[in-house]
This record gives C-alpha cells, structure tokens and sequence, in this order.
C-alpha cells in the first residue's frame, strides 16, 4: 500500500516536474506570485531548520524504478541523556526514602557518613587533584550503592518493626508478620515504588508483577516476611530508576 | 542424498521459527516492563526537576498535590527555582567552574607553626635562634627578671628557659603551655624589628605575639583557607538566592567576612607565605569579630577596585599567577580554553630567546591573547590577594627606575612589584615599570589600569559571556555537550537571557521547559 502510494506521489512530482521545461524559457509565461491564503501553517518539530522564503529552484531529474520506501522516515530528535544522579543527590535521596536514615558506620563514638568519606571514590571532585565530576554508573558505584542500601535497608526493617504503622516507611501497609493479604502486599509495593521512584504503577501492570514476584520469592526462600520487604528495598535502592533520571 | 538432508534442515529450521513465532510469551517475558517513553511524562519531569533544581526527590506530599494535573505546574517550578535549595544547586555547579578549594594552601610561614613535646608548644624551626640548639625549654614555670627579662640556664650550651600559660587565639578556653621565648609578646623587639612580620623570625626578641597571633597550631588554621572558600560561595548563593544579574559576579563589591577571615586579615598578612600587602580594603574597616567567629558571617561593601569573584581571595590564590586567571576565566566564562591545536604547536624552536610570549614563535598561539588576559590582573599581585594601588604604584616609579638602571640596592616594593632586573635586552625599556606593564601593547595598558571588570564587561557587551553561560548551563542541565545542532536554540536562549537582564533563574528555567530537557534516551 506504502508502495502504491509512493509511487503514485513520485509519477505526480515527476508530472509536475515534466510540465515545466516542457515549454522551454522563452514559452513560459511569467510564473505568477502564489495568493497568500487562509490555510494554517503546520507546526515544525521544535528542532526543525527555520523554513526559508527563498524561490524554488528548478532541477532536472530522472525516475529511476518505484521502490518502498517511508512515508515517515525517522527524525533524529535531539534528547538528553539520562544521567546518574550525583553524590549529593544520592545521598539526600536516600535519607529523603528511607526517613531520615543514611549509610553512616559507627567508628567508636563517632558516625562516619560513609557517602561522604567515599566521595573521592565515586567521582566527587575536590578541585583540588580533580576538577570534573565521574557521573559514570560504574560497577564500582553499583558495588557501593548495593553496599549502602543492604546497610539503610536493614536498617530500615529494624525502624520500622518500632512505629506506628501510619508512620513507617517500608512496611507501611503491611503488618510485621508476614500475615498480609495479597492486596495488601500489593498496595505496600505500589506506595514504596512511588517513594522511591515517583512512579505510579497500574495494580495488574507486569511492572509491579516484577516487584512482587521479588517480594515473593525472597520471602519464600528465607522464610521471613522481613527478608522479602528488606530484598524489595534493596531492588528499589539499586534500580536505575532510583539512581538515574 | 547430502542435498536433501540440507533440505531437511532448513525446512526444519522454518517450520521450527514459524512455531517459536507463534509460541505465546514464556512466563518471564510477561514480566518485563514496557520500555520507557522518551518523552518524560508529568511524574518523571517533576522527578528530574527536583533533582536538578533542589538535589533531592519530590516529597510525598508535593507528589500527591499534582493530583489530576496534566503537567506539572509553573507555579510549583517558579517556587522551586526561587528557593535556597535552588541558589545551593547553582552554587554547587558553580564550583565546576570556580575550583574553589585552597585547603593545600599554608597560609602562615612555617616558622610560625607551633609543635608540642610533652604538652609544651614550641617552634622548632627557630628555636636556634633563641636558645642557640633546636631543643625545646624545660619543663618548669618560667622565671623572669626584675625588668621583665626571661632567665635561662645553660644546658649543654643551650640557653634554656621555662614555659607559660597564654590563652591562644583559636581556641580561648584552654589555654596552653608554651615555652617563654616563642610566647614573647613585643610588636617592636629591642633591636627594633617588627615582630608582626617575617623579618621577626631572625630576631630572638621576637615571639608569637599577643594571644600567638603570628603562630598557628597544627591544622587550626585551615579554617581561614576554609573560610575564603565559604565566602566565595556566601556571595554566590547571595546572588543567585536574590536573583541578581548574573553579571553582578563579575562586578560586585559585595563580600562576606567571618571570624578566621577578619583575624588573617588584621593580625597575620605579613606573616604570610603569600603577598597579603598592601591589603585590598581598609584594615581599619574590618568587622570586629574573633577568629573563633567561624560561622558568624558579616556583609561588606569592598573598594572601587574590587570586581566581585574575579578579585575574591579564592578566586587569587586558587589561580595564583595572571596568566592562570586569565586561562580559567576564558575557559569557564567565554568558553574558549587556551588548547594548542590538534596538530601541534608549529616553529616552537625558532625563537626560543625572544622573551615576549606575544610574539615568541609556537607560544604566541595562546599567549597573544592569554597574555593581554592576563593584564587585567595586572594590579593585583601573584601568589597573593594584594592589591597595588594607582596612587601607590603608579605605571612608572622614579626609585624603582633609578634602582634599576644604576645597579643600586632596590627596596622591597620595588624589586617586588616593579621589573628591576632583565634577563634580555628586549626587556631593558621596560626597567622601572610595573611588572604588568613589561612588553604590554599600548592598547592593552588599559587592562591593566581598569581591572577584571573591565574584561567581564567587555565580554558581555561582545556577547561571548552570555552565550558561553547559557552554553555552561544547557551543558549542566542536559548532561551532556552541546552540539551542532543546539546552535541555534542557544542563541535564542542567549538573546532571552540578556534581553531578560541576565537572570540566571529564567535561563535555567527556559532550559528546564524545553522539549531538549524532556527528551531522554
């Protein structure tokens, strides 16, 4: 059909084209002014070159053999990349989720913050010996990121079993022991992917499906409701949705 | 026979794909999600903005306020980029551009550095000189004479003397021990000699000055090179929180001071390893704040001189020679980074003596303008914040000239700030005149006298600063290089931007509204 219509569409260019030297220069009358008329300008992609009032040129041309082709080739749009969000994003991200609670190590009396001890690490520059920041997702920054967040996660869990349930953040529709409904499961999936990743996930969508099968099955094979909410956590954590935007 | 086995195959082979393509999908395949849309929808665009604008997520509350709304709203976003959040992620870019980090800086000459040995402070560097052996003095209360003068006993040859009790500077609730001859507290030892300068170090007269203001103890005194960092950035996070003109950074002699910076300031400059003097504001204007003040901070008005970040202390001794400002200027703010080109440097070699960088072959790719860039700084001192007045330090100054031409002893400022020696003959009309003057153009002698100012606004007129900025921002919001084909939108966010008075928040916003900014791949 595509190719019906192409070749339909080139027969009338090349008819249109034909028509012109047919008379010869001299024979041709002056080609008038075309009336300005009421019809609406189609709007141009936003990146599209600004269309030029320049008189059309006349260029002989030849019909090769009719060939499919697309009517709607594709535009190469100008996008940006999806980037890594920085350490401090990360880490005011990761208290922002979690309630208040941080990748930190107790060293004797003193809670190291372990985001900004390993700053260097992940590509923060000091501009001092660096001057330009590594937002490459690299397999050292997953390794530190699935570190902090099995220690936030953990965490988490532990804070959690000591709230009230309207105030929790992992377990916020769900009961501790691990005696929920599957609506519920469902419902609690739902709240923690919109906290940790601002989506909204339709109930039978295959995207929460992946998060409960998790669920599921880490619950199953540790046999405790809290592994399988703490496995949840960490995926969420570790996914780029959560690190990237 | 081989043929129809071939056959065989490939039939085989066909009908075996015709079957797989219409096998209903393995369980696994229905779990996997849809691709993303490249366009963000409302929720992933209010996600990037908050991260973008603020450093953080969207909270659960501002997530539930877009109820039903299609898009997110310009007023949520105007709230955003007019808040302090805002004004902290724009500073934090701007330190991409500023490197503003002189924590391996050693303000103080290391004479002036403070050591225990058993709970006693003492300078070892010096202690030659006042006890005639680098020991330390004895453990034992000082005695003194009946004319103030401390006694010692001799040990091993050693003029030893006991210690005192002096509540030091930077930390007045403990007082500390220290041995008698560096606690001197004189401004004028008896031989005459300043204690409050470097010269002080020769003279056993001399000691750590009033509360050890001219000595520094282990680390304590990185909170000034801190302080000059934060005060950078408090200017920054002003201009931007008040949405002033973008170009208020080039212009402005507004400045903030705390404790660390006002102590530095009046009490150490000429015990510095840096040029501090002459000081580039009145040492008499200072706040009145102790060095403990670290984070009581006090709004300034500088000289007429100053011309906002391009003179702060930060911003001198992190790019410490006039050439090194120059480079980073040009690079973070006009966008054109000094690069040999891809090719090389050509007849790098022809020329080798000539001293004008201007003309020497090879060098003159870079330096013909890096070195008229680099005028600009001209009155203010390398290695140092200080601050050579016109009044003071006129182009050409006659003890300087006649020093230089006679071959007599020239004075500190002079061999200093003034070209008093040559190693050329190209440099010898130069002799007597202020070193930003040597091989300068008559054209370009101008820089020198009107400052970075005059460069910053210069460039903005040209209209290389603003499109540079606009560039720099498109670049950080996008995450990536701008490229061909973003030419023509940058020009027109340039022309909003300066049409709009240089507001740095309607440039970002432009920016974050734009269908580029949406589009993720």
């Amino acid at each position: 059909m595509r190719a019906i219509i192409l070749t339909s569409l080139t027969s009338l260019a090349f008819l249109a084209c034909e028509a012109g030297p047919s008379g010869g220069p001299e024979g041709r009358s002056p080609t008038p002014e075309p009336a300005a008329t009421a019809r609406p300008v189609p709007e141009l992609p936003f990146d599209h070159p600004p269309l030029t009032r320049d008189p059309p040129r006349t260029r002989p041309v030849t019909l090769g053999a009719p060939e499919a082709a697309d009517l709607h080739p594709t535009v190469e749009v100008t996008a940006r990349p999806r980037r890594r969000l920085d350490l401090d994003q990360l880490r005011a991200s990761m208290l922002q989720v979690s309630g208040g609670i941080g990748w930190t190590e107790q060293r004797g009396a003193v809670e190291v913050d372990l985001f900004r001890e390993l700053s260097a690490t992940l590509g923060k520059p000091d501009y001092l010996q660096t001057t330009t920041e590594d937002l490459e997702p690299s397999a050292l920054f997953l390794k530190f990121l699935d570190d902090a967040s099995r220690s936030v996660c953990a965490r988490m869990v532990v804070a959690d079993l000591d709230r009230d349930p309207a105030d929790r953040v992992l377990l916020r529709h769900v009961a501790a022991d691990g005696t929920d409904s599957e609506d519920a499961v469902t419902e609690n999936l739902r709240w923690l992917v919109r906290r940790f990743h601002g989506r909204q996930l339709a109930e039978d969508g295959p995207a929460l499906a992946t998060w409960a099968w998790l669920h599921t099955s880490a619950e199953f094979t540790a046999r405790d409701p809290m592994v399988g909410w703490q496995a949840v956590c960490v995926g969420l954590f570790t996914h780029p949705d959560f690190y990237s935007y | 026979m081989a043929v129809k086995h071939c056959i065989g195959i490939i039939l085989g082979l066909l009908v075996g794909s015709v079957a797989w393509a219409q096998d209903p999908p393995t369980p696994s395949e229905s779990l996997r999600c849809e691709p993303d849309q490249p366009v963000l929808d409302r929720d992933r665009y209010l996600r990037a903005l908050s991260l973008d604008l603020r450093g953080r997520l969207p909270d659960e509350a501002e997530l539930a306020a877009l109820g039903d709304a299609d898009d997110v709203p310009p007023e949520l976003l105007a709230d955003w980029l007019s808040g302090p959040d805002f004004a902290e992620r724009v500073v934090r870019r701007h330190r991409a551009l500023l490197w503003p980090n002189l924590e391996g800086l050693r303000l103080m000459q290391v004479n002036a550095g403070l050591q225990a040995q058993a709970g006693i402070q003492w300078r070892r560097n010096i202690a030659r000189v006042y006890r005639g052996a680098i020991v330390p003095c004895e453990d034992a209360p000082a005695r003194f004479g009946a004319d103030g003068s401390i006694l010692t006993r001799t040990v091993d040859g050693a003029r030893i003397e006991g210690w005192v009790e002096v509540v030091p500077y930077w930390d007045p609730a403990r007082p500390v021990r220290i041995c008698a001859f560096d606690a001197q507290a004189e401004a004028v030892s008896a031989t005459g000699t300043d204690c409050s300068a470097s010269a002080a170090f020769q003279d056993a007269g001399c000691g750590c000055g009033p509360d050890l203001r001219w000595c520094t103890l282990g680390n304590t005194h990185l909170a000034v090179n801190q302080s000059m960092a934060q005060a950078l950035e408090k200017l920054l996070t002003a201009i931007f929180q008040e949405n002033r003109p973008y170009t208020d950074l080039f212009t402005t002699r507004r400045a903030f001071l705390n404790g660390p910076l006002v102590y530095f300031y009046k009490h150490q400059s000429r015990m510095s390893r840096f040029q501090i003097e002459p000081l580039p504001f009145d040492r008499e204007r200072l706040p009145d704040l102790a060095f403990t003040d670290t984070d009581t901070w006090v709004e300034v008005t500088l000289p007429e001189a100053h011309a906002g970040i391009l003179t702060r202390d930060a911003w001198l001794l992190r790019f410490q020679t006039n050439r090194s400002r120059a480079n980073r200027f040009w690079d973070a703010f006009l966008c054109t980074p000094f690069t040999p080109p891809d090719a090389g440097l050509q007849g790098v070699d022809a020329d080798v003596t000539n001293p004008d960088l201007q003309q020497r072959s090879g060098c003159a790719y870079c330096h013909a303008l890096l070195e008229p860039g680099a005028a600009f700084w001209g009155r203010w001192s390398e290695q140092g914040v200080a601050y050579l007045s016109p009044e003071d330090f006129p182009p050409t100054r006659d003890d300087c000239q006649a020093c230089a031409q006679r071959g007599q002893q020239c004075s500190t400022e002079c061999s200093r700030f003034y070209v008093t020696q040559t190693l050329a003959r190209q440099e010898e009309p130069y002799l007597g005149m202020l070193r930003a003057y040597s091989f300068r153009r008559p054209e370009h002698t101008r820089n020198i006298e009107a400052g970075p100012r005059l460069l910053a606004l210069s460039e903005v007129a040209t209209n290389r600063l603003p499109a540079c900025v606009t560039q720099r921002t498109a670049e950080w919001l996008l995450g990536r290089a701008t490229a061909e084909d973003d030419a023509e939108w940058l020009d027109t966010l340039t022309r909003a931007f300066v049409a709009g008075g240089y507001r740095y928040r309607d440039l970002v916003a432009a920016i974050v509204t734009s269908p580029r900014y949406r589009r993720v791949r």
